[in-house]
């Protein structure tokens, strides 16, 4: 559904980002681009959706060119920054003005994910919070029913039990021809939802795994349970943790700050992980 | 390529819904404006009181006219809005193709309405029986080709407000004062390198120039064929050179 290949953008003669990267990301899964604050992921999903455009190489998404920003594609893709202006108006006027623009919109549907937000159509944007707004948002994002929606930080500025809400939100919006790609720092907000995980750093791609290969290939253990084979480890709330190749049958968690963490650390010995075979 | 039926009515919806409440301040603003210039024009009223009334619409027209036209796509002055403008499911040429209706055709409609209405609530107030304000006809003496300068001069700043992203309307401003300045200026270099005359004192590029000759001022205009061709430049090839530059701009809008 994404395909990038050979990617560079260039923000000033001195400043150049991605060098080369290759990336290829399948319909029906949740990545979760992972990176510190800096790392190029908001410049990459910007790539992605035409905002930006690449000064070397080439990025598709279902055939279609995101920098000519053509229509057809634009229906079916949908973005929801860290940051966002929603204009003065009530939100059954946005509705009115907006929903036709995306051909798949539900109003079923919207009505339902703003139920789960505990929230009604009854306001004015500019009488709302950031929160608010920002649930209303997500809300109408979810529900135009784009085949691509992307969604930097989405957690910010939600509050405790709206993350909750968020999350259960989101389990529920997957479909199999759908591509939904977070980005965040904040790992653990979003570590049930995500089914891939890409790693940036520096605007290169440390690690790109599904989930389920990294619950094969790794576990995650108290280091008194683990002394060998240990590749990382970390003190955590709960103790001394150990990222280690996973040795046995019996699954473990995936801690993604851990594994974030030794990515950033040791990405070469993380990456071998996946390359060889599997025991 | 094609502007889309829909998506033009969709974006016209829009930009109505999003920004009347905006548009009323201005129009008051503007009746408001003219109101105070009419009054000045009466209370020191001459003989060419009709050529003062001239004055007042061509001033009002051009300034409100820009400061409006450049806040339609005002969205890019603000990376969130504007991203979320150019994200929107609609091809690039219809966006600019519903600012320039609102811009050009919407707000000569509105303009027209508010300067004759402003202007016969002050005749009625102030012109009292036995007096009169004096000849005004805008369509006279082909007066209105103010028209076709207004719809370039509309399109330079629909263009300048896409490319710029912040200050657009004064940015335009001092690129079109500094155009038009090298032009007189460039243009009386040029006519005195080809003729070879010192006493050219005044010229209007591309149409005519005057010199002393022995004391007497000697007008030097162009011949028909090159004002027509002159008049198609303005009235038709500029504005549609400024529409294509808005749409490529748009287009090419990284944020």
């Amino acid at each position: 559904m994404i395909s990038i290949h050979n990617l560079n953008y260039r923000y000033s003669r001195k400043k150049s980002l991605f060098n080369g990267l290759s990336l290829t990301m399948r319909a029906g899964s949740i990545y979760g681009l992972l990176g510190k604050n800096g790392a190029g992921k908001s410049t990459l999903m910007k790539t992605m959706i035409g905002l930006l455009f690449p000064t070397q190489g080439t990025c598709f998404v279902n055939d279609f060119e995101p920098r000519k920003r053509e229509s057809t594609l634009l229906e079916q893709l949908f973005f929801i920054p860290e940051e966002f202006q929603l204009p003065p108006v009530s939100i059954d006027r946005f509705i009115q003005i907006y929903a036709p623009f995306y051909p798949s919109f539900k109003q079923s549907d919207f009505e339902s994910y703003l139920k789960e937000f505990a929230m009604d159509t009854n306001h004015r944007f500019d009488q709302l919070s950031f929160g608010q707004k920002k649930k209303i948002f997500i809300a109408f994002g979810l529900a135009t029913n784009t085949r691509l929606l992307v969604m930097d930080e989405p957690t910010n500025g939600l509050d405790i039990p709206s993350k909750v809400q968020f999350r259960k939100i989101m389990s529920q919006a997957s479909r199999p021809d759908k591509l939904i790609l977070l980005s965040t720092h904040q790992v653990r907000d979003l570590d049930d939802l995500i089914t891939s995980v890409i790693i940036m750093d520096n605007s290169q791609i440390l690690l790109h795994q599904e989930k389920e290969q990294i619950v094969q290939r790794l576990g995650f253990y108290p280091v008194a349970e683990q002394k060998d084979q240990i590749l990382y480890e970390e003190e955590t709330p709960n103790g001394r943790i150990a990222l280690c190749k996973r040795q046995d049958d019996r699954p473990t968690y995936i801690d993604l700050e851990i594994l974030f963490n030794a990515t950033l650390t040791n990405p070469e010995l993380i990456s071998s992980v996946f390359k060889q075979n599997k025991i | 390529m094609m502007i889309n039926p829909k998506h033009f009515w969709l974006l016209f919806q829009r930009q109505w819904f999003e920004q009347r409440k905006a548009w009323l301040v201005g129009s008051a603003a503007m009746v408001a404006i003219l109101s105070v210039l009419f009054l000045m024009a009466w209370q020191w009223r001459t003989s060419f009181n009709g050529d003062t009334t001239h004055g007042i619409f061509l001033m009002v027209l051009f300034g409100g006219g820009g400061v409006y036209i450049s806040a339609l796509l005002k969205d890019f002055g603000n990376r969130q809005k504007g991203q979320w403008l150019l994200l929107l499911p609609a091809p690039a040429i219809t966006k600019v193709a519903v600012a320039l209706v609102y811009g050009i055709i919407g707000y000569l409609l509105v303009y027209f309405a508010l300067f004759y209405g402003t202007k016969a609530l002050i005749c009625a107030i102030l012109v009292h029986p036995g007096m009169s304000w004096g000849n005004f006809d805008l369509f006279k003496n082909g007066f209105y080709h103010f028209l076709f300068i207004f719809t370039a001069f509309q399109s330079i700043m629909l263009a300048g407000s896409v490319y710029f992203n912040k200050s657009q309307y004064l940015k335009i401003l001092l690129l079109l004062i500094a155009a038009l300045f090298i032009a007189f200026n460039g243009n009386s270099l040029l006519l005195q390198l080809m003729t070879r005359c010192s006493t050219i004192n005044s010229n209007l590029p591309l149409d005519s120039f005057q010199f002393i000759y022995h004391d007497e001022n000697v007008y030097v205009y162009a011949p028909d064929a090159v004002g027509n061709a002159v008049s198609v430049l303005l009235w038709l090839v500029v504005p549609l050179t400024f529409w294509v530059i808005a749409w490529c701009c748009l287009k090419e809008k990284e944020l």
